[in-house]
């Protein structure tokens, strides 16, 4: 009886144990420990030139917490071209890597398309049991790399994010902007800054500058300097044409005293009935935002036109602007004719302008409502009928006289 | 004679009465036609106050242009939208939002590979002035999400039921990534005899399909090496004794010929092998999951703990 008993509790303790051993082999066994992934999943570099360069980028993630080591392995054809930014690196869940690719292909290379790979690796995501065979897993991700080689010059470029600041007299006026090389050769892109008068009359200053390089497909920082010692204090307009990109912008700044607060507004909007009827009193706000750094007396000075007409010149009465607030200019505007209306205009404060706004206005006739035409069309309805028994009557009128003109006769 | 002149006189009647009328609506209708234009005082009507005015999306940006997936959960996307209504930010009731493989319409239904959407977008008023507001349209977007062109489409409410919507477009980047258990355990296996069908599932946890390489070694990479082992005269096991199958499992008891015969020998070079291990398209239940067989000869003069290194590698096959 207690051999029955004590063979049973083995029999139990073997059953446990059993299924102890493929509980943890179904967790851990059986899933994966790190799940990592590339993206994109293949890429192309375009029209690179013999010789040239190129840069793309891919991301490399993982979903563990605990940080995965990946070594980095070109292969194939091109894998002498291929550079990166580094060979191994790691990657956790929140943490992904973005690696730097370029292709780099040598001068003497025919025209063509070219493939390989880049291959990503994990280290060893297990580790060996004690008395079996195990195989630990590695998994690796191979990035298709093609490189489209050609000999045709591509030059093209997009330049953005443009910015100046006002500064204090003496000191140098500083141009931001953003250069993206779009094409496959060495940019150094040409860049002219004309610095107008407050009215944008004239032209105070001019420079070009072509100085800074930038790889094909990569970007750059450009902060231009000219020297204000020739401008006087106040508000000036500046072009500033990255010829090469064919883009442009209007910029102001302000030269400012030594200490000096600096005003400063944006008109943020004219606003108005996108359509109106004619002989309707339209309303017209124009909201103005003081960023500078005091508080400004502040009016909107503008016009209506149609056409080329100046139909009519709109100007409010000063008002005064504390400092990060919003102040809305109202005008009023009566149309008496149809027609595409513009209406523009500035914010002038502190002896400064902001720049032009405008909005455009739909005026209309009036419109007859079917209700409105109801009641002439029942008149006309009575008078078709009156004609009618007018005609009726003078006919009869006409037989009856001469009907009696027989009877004298 | 007197009756002539009775019937003529009334027909003179009857006829300037007609004429009277008939002039009375002329008059009538040309002041109707010409409304106060003609001769009368005219009253303008002036609407001085401006009413409701409906809200103006300025900008949508999707995570800057391109999204990259995570593999095996989620990304938090957000689609952000730049909103300014004149009639004050506090005017604006809700801002939803859809994000949707561009294949699909605004209107399809959800699905975690193609349309996603947030009702009640997340507004931060304290953004810009009083009446700019930033909405926060966030998505828990999945690894299988398909790859190419998406559109965000924000919905924008005002208290006065005015609304507004406007779309961008973003880039859902293709996402290799496998998932594959961290080691593959044949067990005991004696001296001379082939081990137990080992099922190693791989799965597919990007969005694009995949075809499987395969690689084998002990200590380095190409050393033709499967395994090495801790006692024995020999102390490793040839690469070609670990076999594979990549699409049939045998899970009877196994000669090594037999089992030459069913499965590929593993190789220290790279071998690529058509596995097309499409994404999941199933929100419910993970589809994009094949199993793997396996199994291992032990030769002679092998004994003890064997461990080797098997490399699973993932290659972006056909158009997915």
């Amino acid at each position: 009886m207690k051999k029955n008993l004590i063979c049973k509790s083995r029999t139990r303790t073997a059953l446990a144990v059993s299924f102890s051993v493929f509980i943890y082999l179904s967790v851990t066994g059986l899933v994966s420990a790190v799940n990592v992934g590339i993206s994109p999943a293949t890429t192309t570099f375009e029209g690179v030139l013999r010789g040239g360069y190129s840069e793309k980028s891919v991301v490399v993630s993982a979903d563990s917490e605990k940080p995965v080591l990946i070594d980095v392995e070109p292969r194939g054809e091109i894998a002498e071209w291929i550079n990166y930014s580094f060979d191994n690196f790691t990657v956790s869940m929140g943490k992904p890597y973005s690696l730097k690719i370029t292709a780099n292909p040598p001068a003497d290379v025919p025209n063509g398309n070219y493939t390989g790979f880049l291959r990503f690796m994990t280290a060893q995501l297990g580790e060996g049991v004690e008395g079996h065979a195990v195989s630990v897993v590695r998994t690796s991700l191979d990035l298709t790399i093609t490189v489209e080689i050609t000999d045709i010059e591509v030059k093209e470029c997009m330049a953005y994010n443009f910015g100046v600041k006002s500064v204090e007299k003496g000191d140098d006026v500083v141009f931001n902007f953003e250069v993206l090389n779009r094409g496959n050769i060495k940019l150094k892109p040409r860049t002219v800054i004309n610095i107008w008068d407050q009215d944008q009359l004239e032209i105070l200053k001019s420079q070009e500058f072509s100085d800074k390089e930038i790889l094909p497909t990569t970007r750059g920082n450009f902060s231009l300097r000219m020297d204000s010692k020739s401008l006087e204090l106040g508000q000036y307009w500046a072009d500033v044409s990255v010829i090469d990109c064919y883009n442009s912008q209007t910029l102001t700044f302000d030269i400012l005293e030594p200490g000096a607060l600096k005003a400063e507004g944006v008109l943020l909007g004219i606003l108005t009935n996108k359509t109106a009827e004619v002989n309707t009193n339209v309303p017209i706000e124009v909201s103005f935002k003081n960023i500078g750094e005091k508080d400004v007396e502040a009016y909107f000075k503008g016009k209506v036109t149609l056409g080329d007409k100046i139909i009519q010149v709109l100007e409010t009465d000063k008002m005064n602007v504390p400092v990060s607030s919003i102040e809305i200019f109202s005008l009023f505007f009566t149309p008496t004719e149809p027609g595409r209306y513009v209406i523009s205009g500035r914010v002038f404060y502190s002896g400064k302008k902001t720049f032009e706004s405008s909005t455009v206005l739909e005026v209309f006739s009036k419109r007859l409502a079917w209700k409105s035409l109801l009641l002439p069309l029942v008149y006309i309805a009575l008078m078709l009928l009156i004609g009618f028994l007018f005609f009726k009557i003078r006919k009869e009128k006409k037989l009856y006289t001469d009907k009696l003109r027989q009877i004298k006769k | 004679m007197v009756y002539f002149n009775f019937f003529q006189l009334s027909i003179f009647f009857l006829e300037a009465a007609l004429l009277f009328f008939l002039f009375f609506l002329f008059f009538n209708i040309i002041s109707q036609i010409a409304g106060a234009d003609v001769g009368e005082n005219v009253t303008i009507k002036s609407e001085l106050e401006i009413g409701n005015v409906a809200p103006i999306i300025q900008n949508i940006d999707i995570e800057g242009g391109t999204i990259n997936l995570n593999p095996n959960t989620t990304k938090l996307v957000n689609c952000s939208a730049l909103v300014v209504d004149y009639n004050g930010d506090s005017t604006i009731q809700n801002v939803s939002a859809r994000l949707f493989d561009n294949s699909f319409t605004y209107a399809s239904p959800d699905d975690n590979n193609s349309h996603y959407t947030n009702n009640n977008c997340s507004l931060d008023i304290s953004y810009g002035d009083e009446n700019t507001v930033l909405a926060s349209c966030l998505f828990n977007v999945w690894y299988y999400a398909n790859a190419g062109t998406w559109n965000c489409s924000v919905f924008v409410l005002d208290l006065s039921n005015i609304s507004v919507s406007e779309s961008n477009t973003t880039q859902v980047l293709p996402l290799l990534a496998l998932s594959v258990p961290s080691f593959i355990d044949y067990g005991v296996v004696n001296a001379t005899e082939v081990s137990n069908e080992n099922i190693t599932n791989v799965t597919n946890v990007g969005n694009v399909m995949f075809n499987l390489s395969l690689t084998g070694y002990s200590y380095s990479l190409n050393d033709n090496l499967a395994m090495n082992c801790t006692l024995g005269a020999i102390k490793n096991i040839s690469v070609e004794h670990e076999k594979y199958n990549l699409t049939l499992s045998n899970n009877s008891v196994l000669t090594l010929a037999q089992a030459d015969a069913t499965y590929t020998n593993l190789s220290s070079t790279t071998a690529v092998g058509k596995f097309n291990l499409d994404y999941r398209t199933n929100d419910t239940i993970q589809d994009a999951i094949n199993a793997t067989y396996w199994r291992i000869y032990v030769p002679l003069g092998v004994a003890g703990s064997c461990q080797g290194n098997i490399i699973f590698g993932a290659v972006q096959s056909g158009a997915s």
